[in-house]
């Protein structure tokens, strides 16, 4: 072997000792990176509705930035910095989705499985954005439990099974901490999820003409959240609250959503007191504990997480306290005379798709 | 190159044909636009088509001009099959085992994803007819794919061994290449579309009793879309056979549908 070869080859023994190739505690887990699964729908969003598109594309990058400056510090300063460079992201009005493992490479390489559970959560989210934005797609009804079917079947897919997200998952010793000691971010947050769920009811009025009609008013709803963010809320916005036809009509995607964007919030909690949780072991460690009950198939009623089970009404979003967030009929003027119980649209057949147009 | 031009459009017209998803842009695959791969494979029910062209310029010998081009399917959970050949314009004048028109079929399966204490790891085969000009023999190679990162910084190491059967008077069996290098996303976490690459690597020479090759080359990939990635390299074989690189330079796209 020659000179330089027994250099190189010392340079890359050298590298699988330090990269710890032989780790004795190594977490092992498998990526299981997904496509969306495809159908006349593909790629809808992007060409009916590119503002709403690019709107998301904004909201990927906060997640993941707020979690990766959580992970490095509790300075209110320093976060709220973070906050205004998500707001500059957002407002930049990005056209391609931001890669998450980049902008948060500790927080995935932590808890990959919640990441793993988030990527897949958001993929079932912009499926379902693409159904309801392909005028092609005329049985969306069928669209929409093929998707989900799809879904449902992958082990890091979120529950349908409503919990009690106002009560036990929110009742964690860290749990209120981002909300209490970060409320501006706390609620930017709140307003990507209300925008996420708004989009749905905007959809579901008609098909891509009315809904670039319409989309934009709730855009601008949106944009008036982050920047001036509605820190009187105190809980979440429900899906049943924000885009209540929506739920009425696709409760599994509802559910899910609801549960997705909790899980969020409990993130946010765990990383925010690390008086708690000092170190990435105990963090994950935490979160892996609140991630098997988001996992948990077929939520019994006298299985391990019946205390975590939703009570009746929760998903109405009653019993919150304070302000909540307004319905998208009531952004856009239009009445709604039981905004809990979602309502009858005129030209919408109950398996889901727009009707006749 | 009729061959080549064939197989182009057909996979042009297939992505054409097709709706998209977001490409992964920071997967690293060989030769887009460096030797270095990382330990991922495409998402599962991903199809990927990756061609380009490259020109190098040889001490004491001819250069080349050479058109490579691969179709990735990922077909299982972390699992990916590739499909692909290279195309020299002057196909005559090819020196090595690695012959134009050659078809390759390769297989990449990512064991883990890393953590914050373990790498990742990935195995690929490859499987080599002698399909092209004055080629011979059926060709092999498995290689080894690890990836480590250093919160954004990743350092990639791959080590492969090639089985050689169609080979000439003074040819290896067999050989060794070994590749080592970092990749950094540009301007994260702000901005992610860009991610610059570099890497050694050394490579056993093709003949018995010539110095092994060792080059450096540094590149870079840009996400032009979320369909498609743009890449450029440059790089030297500034040690072993008297014939090697003086320098060369590739440059191509890579499309998902």
């Amino acid at each position: 072997m020659q000179r330089g070869n027994i250099r190189f080859a010392a340079l890359c023994a050298i590298f699988v000792v330090l990269t710890g190739i032989v780790p004795v505690h190594g977490q092992w887990t498998t990526r299981d990176h997904r496509w969306a699964p495809r159908g006349l729908w593909t790629w809808a969003l992007q060409r009916e509705l590119p503002q709403l598109y690019r709107e998301f594309n904004g909201i990927d990058f906060g997640h993941a930035h707020l979690a990766e400056t959580l992970l490095n510090t509790q300075d209110a300063l320093k976060v709220e910095k973070a906050r205004l460079e998500v707001l500059d992201f957002i407002f930049s009005s990005p056209s391609v989705p931001p890669d998450e493992e980049q902008i948060a490479p500790t927080l995935t390489r932590m808890v990959w499985e919640v990441q793993k559970s988030f990527n897949w959560a958001h993929t079932l989210h912009r499926s379902l954005y693409d159904i309801f934005a392909a005028d092609n797609v005329t049985d969306k009804g069928k669209a929409y439990r093929k998707v989900l079917e799809d879904y449902l079947e992958k082990p890091e897919a979120i529950t349908f099974h409503p919990l009690d997200l106002h009560g036990k998952l929110w009742s964690w010793p860290e749990s209120k901490a981002f909300r209490n000691k970060f409320p501006k971010f706390n609620t930017q947050i709140w307003a990507y999820h209300w925008l996420q769920a708004a989009a749905y009811d905007v959809q579901l009025m008609g098909n891509s003409d009315v809904q670039r009609s319409l989309m934009p008013r709730v855009i601008d709803h949106y944009h008036g959240y982050l920047r001036t963010p509605p820190i009187e809320w105190e809980m979440m916005p429900m899906m049943m609250e924000t885009s209540p036809e929506f739920s009425r009509r696709f409760p599994e995607a509802a559910a899910i959503f609801d549960n997705l964007h909790m899980l969020h919030d409990n993130i946010d909690d765990v990383l925010s007191r690390p008086d708690l949780y000092p170190t990435h072991r105990a963090k994950r460690d935490q979160l892996m504990k609140i991630l098997a009950i988001y996992l948990h198939r077929n939520h019994a009623p006298d299985d391990r997480y019946r205390d975590y089970h939703a009570p009746a009404g929760a998903a109405h979003g009653s019993g919150i306290a304070g302000p909540r967030p307004p319905s998208v009929q009531e952004v856009l003027g239009i009445r709604t005379p039981n905004r809990h119980a979602g309502y009858p649209h005129k030209g919408h057949t109950p398996d889901g798709s727009h009707g006749s147009r | 190159m009729k061959r080549f031009f064939i197989f182009l459009t057909v996979l042009l017209t297939m992505w054409c044909a097709s709706t998209a998803f977001a490409i992964d842009h920071k997967n690293l695959d060989e030769n887009r636009p460096l030797h270095l791969q990382d330990a991922y494979p495409v998402s599962q029910g991903e199809w990927a088509l990756e061609a380009g062209i490259g020109f190098s310029s040889h001490r004491h010998a001819s250069d080349q001009v050479l058109l490579p081009a691969q179709l990735i399917y990922g077909a299982l959970p972390n699992f990916h099959l590739e499909v692909g050949t290279t195309f020299f314009i002057d196909p005559h004048d090819v020196d090595g085992p690695r012959k134009s028109g050659d078809l390759s079929f390769a297989a990449l399966y990512n064991f883990n994803q890393e953590t914050l204490t373990m790498p990742a790891l990935g195995i690929k085969g490859a499987v080599t007819l002698p399909t092209g000009v004055d080629s011979s023999g059926i060709d092999s190679e498995i290689t080894g794919l690890l990836t480590k990162s250093f919160y954004r910084l990743s350092m990639h190491f791959n080590a492969t061994y090639e089985f050689i059967n169609g080979r000439e008077d003074g040819e290896r069996a067999g050989r060794y290449r070994f590749v080592l290098g970092p990749s950094y996303p540009l301007g994260a976490p702000l901005h992610t579309r860009t991610t610059i690459l570099a890497d050694m690597f050394i490579e056993q020479a093709a003949r018995h009793g010539e110095e092994e090759i060792i080059g450096a080359e540094a590149g870079v990939r840009h996400q032009l879309t979320e369909r498609v990635v743009l890449d450029a390299g440059v790089g030297s074989e500034f040690s072993g056979p008297r014939d090697r690189s003086r320098f060369f330079i590739a440059t191509g796209l890579s499309f998902v549908f």
